[in-house]
């Protein structure tokens, strides 16, 4: 049996907390605490504030210190954008390899710092892993395509795309991969942060935000590492999760115009597509036409939206030059979104609300078996 | 076909003609042919004449703006304030900014003070906030401002800086709480009690301030006297500014004025000294020009206030030298300081002009924040207001206090303040941009619809100047485009 590293979490925010309800994928660590900066004001409550989801049964805390006492490893995890933290974890982490900690960091370091830490590290005699962005050197003159073919599928596959970024995709790869490896399935999972591997299976290859390798290169380099895990792994089912949004939110907010989504879109075709929506009272027009977009620009038909519990906030996002967001509970989007109806009648999922995974899991399953019904060999 | 009546408004330009659509929320332009037909039908004149409203149904432009989904004649069936579903969620984590009344005291005793005595409002007393009332104050901030990257504080008062040591313990207090979180710091200050300590402090901690000065010494010590002298405080103002200016020329950049404008005084003289006086070029931008406040005002107040036609029209002449600026007819060097900051108003318009898709149902009239979020006033017994603008003594208008918390169904009321006057709202077509908050229908012990529609006449006004100004600026060319600023040059 793995035995597991006790470990604490700096700082806890809503980044974590789909890893925090899905703690059993991390094979080798056991969040025994999870901590944010005192400012944060998320001190003594249940984990679940962050993300206005249901009760985890954890408390957060302020105290890293405290902490510090408790556990053998600290993972350091990547927090929103707004917040301005860098210097602050950084000596977090300086404190926590003083006290002997071993050291996971999971967000994106400067080259000086990483140095400082292998070189405190060394010197303490504790291990220090790296799940930033920036891990793999890609040399696109060593990447030689001699033919630019795409390569079908063969085993079904499931794309988790948002509107937007805080719109639940992350807890959707995981509700998703949670479901499927309980009733039995073999999975081969891409997920859309840089640090999957913490949690048993593949981040989002590095290549494709490579600014030497031309975007048609990308496509196909994608097309071929999914067909390659395909062979290698042989499983039932292959989950991709779609980083950033699937276009641009507005004229203001360009959400970097969709473009990993269209080289993938173009790599992969899926057989279930779920996209994410944030909140707000959406028209039956509204689905439709967004049903439309995707199935023209993209070419493959959304098979089910899921609605975050997130609004976008648009004039403190003018003000703030950053897309701003309002979290809502799981249960306001379970009573509102009673109210929308979907053309055709396409299912509409909240991942939060602890259920509807399992709901997702069976319309996904009843789908791909009448896909299945008659097949062109 | 049209349905009925088209919600639009009607309004025209020496160089053009235009409707502004209140259900698509756009300002068209038109020709002045189809600016008459719309005029007629408006008038309803046509309803009863079937062969005049064929004509006129059958005119090219009108087709085609109603084949586009313009000239729709549906009215807001429910005045609700987007937010009120959710109002829960933004009053327990998205506090923005918390103004702390620090005391009540002042050194001056200004004729406009809200606290003057012409104001339906507490008069000055020489109460103060005490250091555990703040903190819990700034506790609560901290608490209901989760989804906030940054939060401002705000010094008030009264003078604060009557109690630099209360204000001293607030920041360092904050600073400590604040772990991972970014706070602004801000106070309005007379001006009177500067000194290089304070000024060392106020710089290290990167506090904006906001000093109160309203023109050159005869007008500036017109209204702002010490309260037991009644002497003017113009000098001790300009000589602590050269202090600032000499000792922390830095931090002079963080510190910008207020003026009061009196109705009484010289315009051009006021303008003049804050375009010309050598000063202010160390200084940061005026911060704002307001005038005397008319609301809450006592029967028996004693401020002159009343139309000044010298003043409107120094005032409008200096603004039209602000709009040939902008369009590149006269230096930005002689435009004057005052009227260049109402000019953000028509970035305001441009962003608001959104055009929507789907017409007019359930929505709230402009004007109102969300109460206690945008801003929070607390005072020095830790009770509750939107804003520092409102009366101390309002009932409807206290949201709650520091021990107890939002009384969300005060909040509510406030934030759905369009309910009482919504028959005239929903039927009026400056409704998006209408700037009436519940301040304007404060009744103390309940609102008032009176009050409140009182001001609706004036709103409508000045909504169709805006729009006309906004619209001759375009046909001269200017454009809207704050985006411009970040263009990339890469020709």
């Amino acid at each position: 049996m793995n035995i597991k590293e006790k470990t604490v979490v700096f700082p806890y925010s809503a980044q974590f907390a789909p890893i925090l309800r899905h703690r059993e994928f991390l094979n080798d660590y056991e969040v025994i605490n999870v901590v944010s900066p005192r400012g944060w004001q998320l001190s003594g409550n249940d984990a679940c504030i962050v993300d206005g989801s249901e009760s985890m049964g954890i408390i957060v805390s302020d105290d890293f210190e405290e902490a510090l006492n408790l556990g053998d490893t600290v993972l350091f995890i990547e927090w929103p954008e707004i917040y301005d933290i860098y210097d602050l974890v950084k000596n977090k982490i300086r404190q926590a390899i003083t006290s002997g900690k071993n050291i996971v960091c999971a967000f994106e370091i400067d080259h000086v710092f990483k140095k400082e830490i292998i070189r405190m590290c060394d010197e303490k005699g504790i291990s220090f892993k790296y799940f930033g962005s920036g891990r793999t050197f890609y040399d696109s003159n060593n990447i030689n395509i001699e033919r630019e073919t795409v390569y079908e599928l063969n085993t079904p596959v499931v794309f988790v795309l948002g509107v937007s970024e805080n719109t639940n995709k992350f807890e959707l790869q995981l509700a998703l991969r949670e479901s499927f490896i309980k009733k039995g399935y073999k999975i081969c999972q891409i997920g859309t942060r840089s640090y999957c591997d913490l949690l048993g299976f593949h981040s989002f290859p590095e290549f494709m935000y490579n600014c030497s390798i031309h975007e048609s290169k990308k496509i196909v380099l994608f097309n071929h590492y999914v067909k390659k895990l395909e062979i290698v792994e042989k499983p039932d089912i292959i989950i991709i999760g779609i980083p950033g949004a699937i276009m641009p939110f507005n004229k203001k907010f360009t959400n970097k115009f969709g473009i990993l989504a269209y080289e993938i879109s173009s790599a992969v075709t899926p057989d279930i597509a779920i996209l994410s929506v944030l909140f707000a009272e959406y028209s039956q027009e509204f689905f439709k036409r967004l049903f439309d977009t995707i199935k023209y620009k993209f070419g493959y038909e959304i098979d089910c939206f899921n609605i975050a519990n997130t609004i976008f906030e648009q004039r403190d996002s003018d003000q703030e030059n950053t897309m701003v967001f309002t979290t809502l509970s799981s249960q306001y989007i379970t009573r509102a979104k009673k109210r929308f109806k979907l053309p055709g009648g396409i299912a509409l999922f909240n991942v939060l609300n602890p259920g509807e995974a399992q709901n997702l899991h069976e319309y996904i399953v009843d789908k791909l078996a009448n896909n299945e019904c008659s097949e062109i060999i | 076909m049209l349905d009925g009546k088209p919600f639009i408004h009607l309004f025209k330009t020496p160089g053009g003609h235009y409707l502004y659509d209140v259900n698509r929320n756009t300002i068209l332009t038109i020709t002045k042919e189809v600016y008459s037909l719309l005029e007629e039908i408006m008038e309803s004149k046509v309803w009863k004449e079937k062969k005049r409203t064929s004509l006129i149904i059958n005119n090219c432009t009108l087709k085609k703006l109603i084949e586009e989904g313009f000239l729709l004649s549906s009215h807001i069936s429910e005045m609700i304030h987007p937010v009120n579903d959710t109002l829960e969620y933004y009053i327990n984590q998205k506090i923005r900014l918390l103004t702390l009344q620090i005391t009540q005291q002042c050194n001056l005793r200004c004729n406009y003070c809200i606290y003057s005595g012409n104001y339906v409002n507490r008069s000055h007393t020489n109460l103060s906030m005490n250091f555990a009332t703040a903190k819990k104050g700034i506790d609560f901030l901290l608490e209901h401002s989760r989804e906030r990257n940054f939060i401002g504080i705000g010094f008030y008062g009264g003078e604060p800086l009557l109690e630099f040591e209360l204000v001293k313990q607030c920041i360092e207090y904050a600073e400590e709480k604040s772990e991972g979180r970014k706070i602004i710091f801000t106070m309005t200050s007379n001006g009177t009690l500067i000194n290089k300590e304070i000024i060392r402090f106020l710089a290290s901690h990167d506090v904006g301030l906001l000093i109160s000065l309203d023109g050159p010494k005869n007008v500036h010590d017109k209204n702002r006297k010490y309260a037991f002298s009644h002497c003017g405080t113009f000098d001790k103002i300009m000589e602590n500014l050269k202090i600032i200016s000499t000792y922390f020329p830095k931090y002079a950049k963080k510190i910008s004025f207020s003026i009061v404008m009196d109705p009484t005084v010289d315009f051009q003289c006021v303008n003049d000294f804050f375009l010309d006086y050598e000063t202010f070029q160390t200084f940061g931008p005026l911060a704002n020009a307001t005038d005397f406040m008319d609301r809450s005002l006592r029967e028996d107040h004693t401020l002159e206030l009343g139309y000044n036609e010298q003043l409107n029209n120094a005032y409008n002449y200096e603004m039209f030298k602000t709009y040939l600026s902008k369009i590149g007819r006269l230096q930005e060097k002689f435009v004057s300081p005052i009227t260049s900051l109402s000019f953000s108003k028509f970035n305001i318009i441009k962003k608001s002009l959104q055009i929507q898709t789907k017409v007019l149902e359930k929505c709230h009239h402009g004007g109102p924040c969300i109460p206690g979020i945008d801003r929070l006033f607390m005072n020095i017994d830790g009770a509750f207001y939107p804003c520092e603008r409102v009366s101390e003594v309002s009932q409807v208008m206290r949201i709650g206090d520091v021990e107890k918390g939002f009384d969300i169904e005060k909040i509510r009321n406030i934030l759905n303040i369009g309910k009482i006057t919504e028959e005239k709202c929903k039927n009026c077509w400056a409704v998006r941009f209408c700037y009436l908050c519940a301040g304007f229908a404060d009744n103390i012990d309940n609102f008032s619809s009176d009050l409140k529609g009182a001001k609706c006449d004036a709103v409508r006004r000045m909504v169709d100047r805006n729009f006309k100004e906004y619209c001759a600026l375009r046909e001269f060319g200017y454009e809207f485009f704050e985006q411009y600023e970040k263009l990339v040059d890469i020709v």
